[in-house]
């Protein structure tokens, strides 16, 4: 009850920040009924200040789109909805529920300037089965800082009224599903759109268009809508820049409504950082005035190294930082640590080393600080005491300090290095509610009992079991798949396992050799499949650039969330080689070739945007040489996917997160097997790549 | 209603947060910039003002002082504290000092340079000395903070200090004699004045600015 009274208290903190948030100076565009930058269901040629995320719900007459959008930089940004249209049975009968996913991409080509509109081209579902197909140019341009105007050229479904010919000629059926439509792009008839978005107050905007949107299909076809009129007015109303709502007059029939959650990434909802203030750095007495203190002959003291590790890891508890061991000369310390909760490497390292400043004698002048991660030392971070405690109070300490401090492979355990026994082997469990969302509002709530026993660094025993409470999914239709089930029997792994055992792995990391890491995991990998994978991660510290192979042998568990294999009788052997690259500026590019879990081969690519403080955005793609038509109805696998850490949001000191991976649809091609631990996003927090970012952290 | 319509994810990070087991959560959500700085020191203050009224005759100068330690005390209206702090860190001219350890503040020589643990935090600070300020002194002042994405970001303003004149205070029951220096800095789109009272060496009082969210620290100097 404490607990649950506590979480409910950060909730009402996270939501009164929202609504206390200063409100944007800067001009950008608002969201439509797409939940993409635009007036009300057409699209203007702004753009969302960069990074923005955002979450919306439209209900329009029959129609409700749920969307997320990303603006992945300044120029670039992509959207994912899903469609449901009511009454679909009205005049042609059939189901009366029809759904639909669609992805969206934007690039503003010009942004505005003191005469020139900023003009944005995009393409609207353009991988899908074409329900929402349709490409637009459009231009916007500030008049004042209360009025927008805005026009547009639209085609396919967006040129589908009040059309002014064919420019580039005649536009092609979609064919095949799934795959970008690329022989449809600005083909067809093309029309022009156009309409004014009007500030009233700063709480409250007026919205007026003119549609090319034709309604062709909810309204001739369907007879789901009256489109009597070109023209939609509405009011938008925005107290705080997290929250929009809208409600319009459509097509002088309907009534439209929009919500919309606008998150910026960058920014806590909380305000900072959460947690305490550090305990300063302890100064050494000065070595002419104490020359004594700096005597290293307490290194021959036989209960200096215990007691040493034990005043640290008393200190360090506090920060829900572990002491693995510790090993020193007179003159240098190597503290091995486990950062539990801080959410970014700069800090602990920064605790720890003031930490250390208070616990070592003054003859130790060297700070060895080795993050841990599965037993693996993901980095050794030196810093110089001096430089510690010369720095703490000049002005861009955290500047200062980076220059002078070295991050190196982290090298083996040293040979003297104190422990605890008392640390392995370390049992660790957690009972607690758990969401499985399949898309927004779809899915199940129930518990999950997860446990995990670590015999050694790096050899850990894991485990999780979840028990359904409620959920509102269904079997569905069973898969017509003509590929081997991998994964589109997932409903039927879902509605037959309750309670089903998710996992059950041995794992053992290690490193090697320098700038090598390893993984194996044996077990039931995941809740589809069992078996061995083995993984192999060359990646220097301050290297952009890293490589890695995966070796998988995989049989397909029984949907039931036991043990057997008897449902499936399909084992397969799945390998990749991956490089990754870091191009800065937190975007993520990975790239992995290789055999799939349907016995597929291909290549896998996704982009991710990552943020210091945990957020990441990131799309991907899979071709291989399964055909279009035989993955189904959205062509090949692709998607977005994103997790937001529960710190930025309601600022608790921890390192968990929610996440979601979206998909047009899921097919067998091109599916990985999902195990536990992959290395690359494991160790990089604690590399150059991953420290520098927020390096200033380093002294908070 | 549409708020909880539409907050799915934030519902779920809720309801995933709701967990127990032998890590033991995580720390506490309310180590939120605000509800941290000094839940403790304000109770503490409370008292000091609930005492009198009891009739108990100890003025809550007389009780602080009974402590023997110097006492800063920092109003924080941005974020709706009052707190008594103590020293945890003098290092040369500079003295740290601290809300219960939750919230640190480090000034030199009475001029604010960092605060710990308010969130929006100021990291460090090329700030004038006690000399320039009394002086009248003109120069550049550096703000350092971890900005959008907990990247480093500073605001460079350039400053004027000017005396402004002689006044007596009263700090908690007592008056002091001190001389006022306003300390005027401007940069392209932004001000900040910070004010100072002091009285001899000491910055007796003075309302210094911290951060954008933070805004203004006011500092009375009620224990030396």
């Amino acid at each position: 009850m404490y607990l649950l009274s506590r979480r409910l208290l950060a909730f009402l903190a996270a939501g009164t920040a929202l609504s206390m948030a200063p409100a944007h100076a800067e001009s950008t565009g608002t969201l439509n009924l797409n939940g993409a930058t635009g007036l009300i269901d057409m699209p203007s040629g702004e753009a969302q200040k960069d990074a923005t995320f955002s979450f919306s719900t439209s209900v329009a007459g029959p129609i409700t789109r749920t969307t997320f959008s990303f603006q992945f930089s300044e120029r670039l940004s992509a959207s994912f909805r899903f469609q449901t249209w009511r009454d679909w049975d009205a005049v042609i009968p059939g189901d009366p529920k029809e759904t639909d996913r669609s992805i969206d991409l934007r690039y503003q080509i010009l942004k505005e300037g003191t005469w020139r509109p900023a003009l944005t081209i995009g393409l609207q579902d353009f991988t899908g089965q074409g329900l929402f197909a349709s490409e637009y140019v459009a231009a916007t341009k500030n008049f004042g800082d209360r009025l927008k105007v805005t026009a547009g050229l639209g085609w396919g479904r967006l040129g589908s009224y009040g059309g002014i010919g064919t420019l580039f000629g005649d536009r092609p059926p979609v064919s095949p599903t799934g795959t970008p439509n690329t022989d449809q792009w600005f083909q067809g008839e093309a029309a022009p759109f156009a309409g004014v978005e009007y500030r009233i107050s700063d709480t409250w905007t007026f919205k007026g268009e003119y549609s090319s949107d034709a309604y062709v299909t909810e309204d001739e076809v369907r007879g789901l809508i009256e489109r009597d009129s070109p023209f939609n007015f509405g009011f938008e109303y925005q107290r705080n820049p997290n929250l929009r709502f809208g409600i319009y007059s459509l097509y002088g029939s309907e009534i439209g409504l929009s919500f919309h959650v606008i998150l910026d990434p960058k920014s806590r909802l909380t305000g900072g950082i959460p947690g305490a203030a550090p305990t300063p750095v302890k100064a050494r007495p000065a070595r002419a005035a104490d020359p004594d203190a700096y005597d290293g002959g307490w290194v021959t003291q036989p209960d200096a190294g215990p007691i040493l590790r034990q005043n640290l890891a008393k200190r360090l508890a506090a920060d829900g930082i572990a002491v693995e061991n510790i090993a020193y000369t007179a003159t240098t310390v190597q503290v091995r640590i486990r950062n539990n909760r801080i959410d970014a490497g700069s800090q602990a390292v920064g605790r720890t080393a003031r930490a250390l400043s208070h616990v070592m004698p003054a003859s130790v002048e060297v700070f060895e600080i080795v993050p841990v991660v599965n037993g693996m030392g993901a980095s050794k971070i030196t810093i110089r005491r001096s430089d510690l405690e010369r720095l703490e109070y000049t002005a861009d300490n955290a500047t200062l300090l980076r220059q002078r401090v070295t991050v190196t492979d982290a090298g083996p355990v040293p040979a003297h290095a104190i422990g605890d026994e008392a640390l392995y082997p370390k049992f660790n469990w957690n009972l607690g509610p758990a969401l499985r969302l399949s898309e927004p509002a779809k899915g199940d709530i129930g518990l999950r009992l997860s446990a995990n026993y670590t015999f050694a660094p790096g050899f850990v025993l894991s485990g999780s079991i979840y028990k359904q409470l409620a959920s509102n999914t269904s079997l569905g239709d069973p898969s017509t798949s003509p590929l081997p089930h991998v994964r589109t029997d997932g409903s039927r792994y879902t509605e037959f396992g309750d309670p089903a055992l998710e996992r059950l792995t041995f794992a053992w990391y290690a490193r090697p050799a320098p700038d090598l890491y390893s993984r194996l995991t044996i077990g039931y990998l995941e809740r589809m499949h069992a078996g061995v994978s083995g993984e192999i991660l060359w990646k220097p510290v301050d290297s952009q650039l890293a490589l890695g192979a995966e070796l998988n042998y995989t049989r397909q568990r029984d949907t039931d969330g036991g043990l057997g294999f008897g449902e499936y009788d399909y084992d397969v052997v799945t390998g990749y080689v991956s490089a990754y690259y870091d191009f800065g500026n937190g975007f993520l590019g990975q790239l992995d070739v290789g055999r799939y879990l349907a016995g597929d081969v291909g290549a896998t690519i996704s982009v991710d945007r990552v943020f210091a403080n945990g957020w990441k955005v990131g799309a991907f793609a899979t071709v291989t040489d399964v055909s279009a038509a035989d993955f189904g109805k959205s062509g090949f696998d692709k998607g977005i996917r994103f997790s937001i850490p529960f710190n930025w949001a309601l600022g608790t000191e921890n390192r968990r997160g929610f996440g979601m991976t979206l998909r047009p649809g899921r097919g067998d091609g091109g599916a990985r097997v999902d195990v536990d631990g992959r290395l690359y996003d494991s160790i990089r927090e604690y590399h150059t790549d991953g420290l520098d970012p927020d390096w200033g952290r380093v002294w908070r | 209603m549409s708020i909880a319509k539409g907050s799915i994810a934030t519902l779920a990070l809720v309801a995933l947060l709701g967990a127990c087991g032998s890590d033991g959560g995580g720390g506490s959500p309310m180590i939120a910039a605000v509800g941290q700085m000094a839940k403790s020191a304000v109770s503490k203050e409370r008292k000091a003002t609930a005492k009198p009224a009891k009739a108990t005759r100890v003025s809550p100068r007389e009780k602080l002082e009974a402590n023997g330690k110097p006492i800063l005390r920092v109003k924080a209206p941005a974020l709706g504290q009052d707190a008594f702090l103590t020293i945890i860190d003098t290092k040369a001219d500079v003295v740290t000092w601290t809300a219960q350890r939750q919230a640190n503040f480090s000034l030199r020589d009475g001029v604010l340079i960092q605060t710990r643990g308010l969130g929006a935090d100021l990291m460090s600070a090329e700030a004038p000395s006690l000399a320039q300020l009394t002086g009248g002194a003109s120069y550049q002042r550096i703000y350092y903070f971890l900005g959008p994405d907990d990247a480093g970001t500073r605001r460079t303003y350039d400053c004027t200090a000017a005396v402004a004149g002689r006044e007596t205070i009263e700090i908690l029951g007592k008056s002091h004699a001190v001389t006022r220096v306003t300390e005027t800095c401007t940069r392209s789109n932004g001000k900040v004045t910070n004010d100072y009272w002091i009285e001899g060496s000491t910055v007796r009082k003075s309302r210094q600015w911290a951060s954008n969210a933070v805004g203004y620290l006011d500092f009375e100097k009620v224990i030396d």
